[in-house]
C-alpha cells in the first residue's frame, strides 16, 4: 500500500512538472492554445512577405534605438513608401498579382447568408456590372443540415421602382453540390437586385445582392501603333463612343502572362477624337526585358459623371483584349516621374515625419 | 457610423450657432495644414431623412464634437438617406464648392474621415477636380486622408440588410437583431440608403481607381452593439467595419490584422493578414479595444499598435524591441510570455488626441 501511494506521488508529481513545462511561457513553440485562425501563407509578392518576421526573430542583435514615438516611425514609414510609390506617375502604375485582380474592376465576390443551425446560402456572379440583354449565370450553394428543394427561383428586380424585370430557375447540378442557371440582362441601365429564393425545411428564405446593368456605351476599336514618347510607352486605344463626355479609360498591361502595370487615362470624346492614350512609363518597363508582344487587358471605360448625382457608366473592352508588338524600348529608362504635386505631398509629409 | 440623439431645440440651437459651413476655429489645423471632416454613416437619417441641407450639416457638426469639431476647419456632410452617386455627391459638392471658393485647400488640406466617410471621401476624390474646373473654381489639393474605421471596402452587414430587407419577420433572429442595431431601422427595400453603397460588392467597385493622395489607416477592434454584430462580420471588426475595409485590403475575405506579423492586440504571432492594400494605403495603428466610434475621441485605456511591416527606414534598421512587452497569459504557469508591440502610453488617452497631438508637437 505505501509503495502505491509513494508510486501515485511520484506520478503526480512528474505530472505536475511535465505539465509546467508544456506551459512555461518559454515554450510557446511546443504548446498553445489554438486560435482557430486558419493562417494564411502571404503571397510572394505581397508587401507582407517583404517584412521580417519577428516572431522566429525573438531576440536579435542589438540594433540602433528607434525613434521616440511609435506613431511618429509610422508616418516617417508612410512618407518613405509614398515617395517609393511617386516614382511611378499615377497613368502608370506596378500592380502586384493581388492587386492586379482588385484593379481589374467589374469583380463580384461571394455574398454569404447565414441560415438558422449551421447552414450557409452563398450567391456567386461572375461579375458586378453586365451589359443590357447580356447573360448572368448564377450560381448558388446551400450548407447545411437543412432540407432544400431541388431548384431555385431567382428573379431581378429594379431597386428604385422594384419591377420585376426576368426571372428563372437555378437548377442542382446532379453530380456538384450546387445550383446553377441564367437569367437575362434584360432591363434598362440601372441599379438591380438579384433575388434568389430558396425552400428551406419548408420555408422561403430570400438571398439578395446587387448588380448593375450598364449602357451601351460604344465600341472598342482596337489599338493603335505604339510609340516612345518622353519616356512613356504610348498606346494609343480607339474607342467609338456613342454619346459625348468624359471618359476614363483603364487597363492592365501584361507581359508572358503577368501583370506588369495598370494605366489609365482619362479625355473628353466629343465626335472630332476617338482615341485616348495609355501610356506605360520607362520606371515599369525599363527593368523588364521584354521579349515578344505586349497585351492590354481588363479594358474598362467609364463615362464619368458630368454633374454631381449623375451616376458613373461602365463599358469593358474584348474580354482577350488586346495584343501588340512593342516598338524599340530601350530608349526608356527607370527614372522617377515628375508630378510636382505628389512631390509637394511628399515632402510634406516628409516634413511631418521629420520631428520624430 | 455613429448614433446621435436629435431633437428639435437641439438642432435649431447648433443651426443658429453654426451660423455656416465652417464650424472649426480660425486656427484648428492639423500639423499646419486645414482640416476637413468627413463623417459617416448616421442611422437616424434612415429612420427619420433630414428635412434640408441645414438639417444634414447640424446632424454633421453633432458627429464630430467629441473631438474633431473644434480642430477642423470645414466640413463635408451629408444624408445618410441618399446614394453616393445621387443625393450624397450634390450635397457634398455644394460644400466642396465653398471649401474651394474660400481658398482653404490652396496649401493642402487633410481630409479626416470615419467610417462612410471614407467611400463618400473616395468618391470625391475621384470626381472633385472636374466638377470644380467645368465651374472655373480650382480643385481641393489634398495632403492626406486619415481614415478612422474606414469602410471603403464594405460590410458585410450591409450585404446582410438586404437579404433581411426581402425576407419574412420570423427569419434568424440574431442576425435580424444585428442588421436592425446596425440600420437602426426594420430593414425595408427602397429604405436603406447609404447602405446599400456599403453592400462590399458595392463599395469595391465604386470609384476604386488608384490615385496619388496617401490614405492613412488607423483600425479599431473593439465592440459595439453589446458584440451582438461581431458574429456576422468576415474575420476581425469593430463591430461595424471589418478589418479588411479599414486596411484597405485588396479583397472583402475576411482577415485577423492589418499585419501577418502582428495581432490587432500587438502580439508579435503569425496573423492571418491581408494579401495585398489598395495602392497609397497605409495602416498606421490598430487598436484591438476601442470601438467603432469611440476611435472618434471618447475612448480611452485601449492600447494602440503601431502597424509593423517593415522595420528598415531611410536605411536604418528599427528595433522596437525597446518598446516591447512581454505578457504571460493566465495558463502560463511562468516565463516572460509573448512578445507584445504598442505605442507606449497609448492606453492613457484616446486615438484621436493620440494623432492629433502626435501631429502637432
Amino acid at each position: 500500500m505505501p509503495l502505491r501511494a509513494l508510486l501515485t506521488l511520484t506520478l503526480v508529481i512528474s505530472g505536475a512538472i511535465g505539465l509546467g513545462y508544456l506551459l512555461a511561457a518559454e515554450n510557446p513553440a511546443r504548446f498553445a492554445w489554438s486560435d482557430g485562425i486558419k493562417h494564411a501563407e502571404p503571397r510572394p509578392d505581397s508587401p507582407a512577405s517583404h517584412s521580417p518576421d519577428l516572431s522566429r526573430n525573438p531576440s536579435p542583435p542589438p540594433k540602433p534605438e528607434p525613434p521616440d514615438d511609435a506613431l511618429g516611425f509610422m508616418l516617417a514609414s508612410a512618407a518613405q513608401q509614398y515617395t517609393q510609390n511617386i516614382r511611378y506617375p499615377e497613368y502608370s502604375i506596378p500592380l502586384s498579382e493581388e492587386q492586379a485582380k482588385a484593379y481589374r474592376g467589374n469583380r463580384f465576390e461571394p455574398i454569404e447568408l447565414p441560415l438558422e443551425g449551421d447552414g450557409i446560402f452563398t450567391v456567386t456572379l461572375e461579375k458586378y456590372r453586365f451589359v443590357q440583354d447580356e447573360d448572368i449565370l448564377v450560381v448558388a450553394t446551400i450548407t447545411g443540415s437543412s432540407v432544400v428543394a431541388d431548384s431555385l427561383e431567382v428573379t431581378l428586380e429594379s431597386t428604385e421602382a422594384r419591377r420585376q424585370h426576368a426571372s428563372s430557375s437555378l437548377t442542382r447540378n446532379p453530380s456538384e453540390d450546387y445550383y446553377e442557371g441564367i437569367i437575362q440582362a434584360d432591363a434598362e441601365p440601372g441599379e438591380y437586385r438579384l433575388i434568389v429564393e430558396a425552400s428551406i425545411d419548408g420555408k422561403p428564405v430570400r438571398h439578395a445582392s446587387t448588380l448593375m446593368i450598364e449602357p451601351d456605351l460604344g465600341e472598342f476599336e482596337g489599338v493603335g501603333s505604339p510609340r516612345v514618347s518622353n519616356n512613356d510607352l504610348v498606346i494609343p486605344v480607339q474607342f467609338d463612343a456613342n454619346e459625348p463626355g468624359f471618359y476614363a479609360l483603364s487597363a492592365q498591361l501584361y507581359h508572358n502572362g503577368r501583370a506588369v502595370a495598370q494605366l489609365q487615362d482619362e479625355k473628353r470624346l466629343d465626335g472630332t477624337t476617338d482615341t485616348l492614350e495609355l501610356k506605360a512609363h520607362g520606371s515599369v518597363l525599363a527593368n523588364r526585358k521584354i521579349t515578344g508582344e505586349l497585351e492590354l487587358r481588363h479594358l474598362q471605360i467609364r463615362r464619368l459623371p458630368a454633374r454631381p448625382g449623375d451616376r458613373t457608366d461602365y463599358g469593358f473592352g474584348p474580354e482577350e483584349g488586346y495584343s501588340f508588338s512593342p516598338p524599340d524600348l530601350d530608349g526608356l529608362t527607370d527614372s522617377p516621374a515628375s508630378d510636382p504635386e505628389s512631390e509637394q505631398r511628399a515632402a510634406l509629409l516628409h516634413k511631418l515625419a521629420d520631428k520624430f | 457610423m455613429k448614433t446621435r440623439k436629435r431633437s428639435a431645440c437641439k438642432t435649431a440651437l447648433a443651426v443658429a450657432l453654426a451660423g455656416g459651413l465652417f464650424a472649426g476655429t480660425a486656427h484648428a489645423q492639423l500639423a499646419g495644414h486645414n482640416v476637413v471632416l468627413v463623417h459617416g454613416f448616421q442611422q437616424e437619417d434612415l429612420a427619420d431623412p433630414p428635412a434640408n441641407l441645414d438639417a444634414v450639416k447640424s446632424a454633421g457638426e453633432d458627429y464630430w464634437r467629441t473631438f474633431w469639431l473644434s480642430r477642423s476647419d470645414a466640413r463635408i456632410d451629408w444624408g445618410s438617406d441618399g446614394r453616393v452617386e445621387g443625393n450624397i455627391a450634390q450635397q457634398a459638392y455644394q460644400q466642396l464648392r465653398q471649401i474651394s471658393q474660400q481658398g482653404l485647400c490652396n496649401d493642402y488640406c487633410i481630409v479626416v474621415s470615419h467610417s462612410t466617410g471614407d467611400l463618400v471621401t473616395r468618391y470625391l476624390l475621384e470626381n472633385q477636380a472636374r466638377w470644380l474646373q467645368a465651374e472655373g473654381l480650382q480643385p481641393l489639393r489634398i495632403l492626406a486622408a486619415i481614415d478612422y474605421s474606414g469602410a471603403g471596402g464594405g460590410t458585410e452587414l450591409a450585404d446582410l440588410a438586404m437579404s433581411i430587407a426581402y425576407n419574412d419577420s420570423w427569419y434568424n433572429w440574431p442576425l435580424k437583431q444585428a442588421v436592425r442595431a446596425f440600420t437602426g431601422i426594420e430593414p425595408e427595400p427602397g429604405k436603406l440608403g447609404v447602405v446599400n453603397d456599403l453592400q462590399t460588392n458595392a463599395a469595391r467597385n465604386l470609384a476604386v481607381s488608384p490615385n496619388n493622395i496617401p490614405r492613412l489607416r488607423f483600425v479599431a477592434g473593439g465592440s459595439s452593439y453589446g458584440g451582438i454584430t461581431k458574429p456576422f462580420i468576415a474575420g476581425t471588426d469593430d463591430g461595424v467595419v471589418p478589418t479588411h475595409s479599414a486596411c484597405g485590403a485588396t479583397t472583402s475575405s475576411g482577415i485577423d490584422s492589418c499585419s501577418s506579423n502582428l495581432s490587432l492586440a500587438g502580439k508579435v504571432s503569425s496573423q492571418n493578414g491581408p494579401s495585398d492594400l489598395y495602392y497609397n494605403h497605409f495602416p498606421i495603428l490598430m487598436n484591438e479595444g476601442v470601438s467603432h466610434s469611440g476611435v472618434l475621441g471618447s475612448e480611452t485605456g485601449n492600447i494602440s499598435v503601431p502597424v509593423v511591416n517593415n522595420t528598415t527606414l531611410n536605411g536604418l534598421q528599427v528595433d522596437f524591441a525597446s518598446r516591447t512587452y512581454n505578457k504571460r497569459a493566465w495558463w502560463q504557469w511562468w516565463g516572460s510570455g509573448d512578445r507584445y508591440v504598442e505605442v507606449p502610453g497609448s492606453d492613457q488617452t484616446d486615438m484621436s488626441t493620440l494623432v492629433y497631438n502626435t501631429l502637432n508637437n
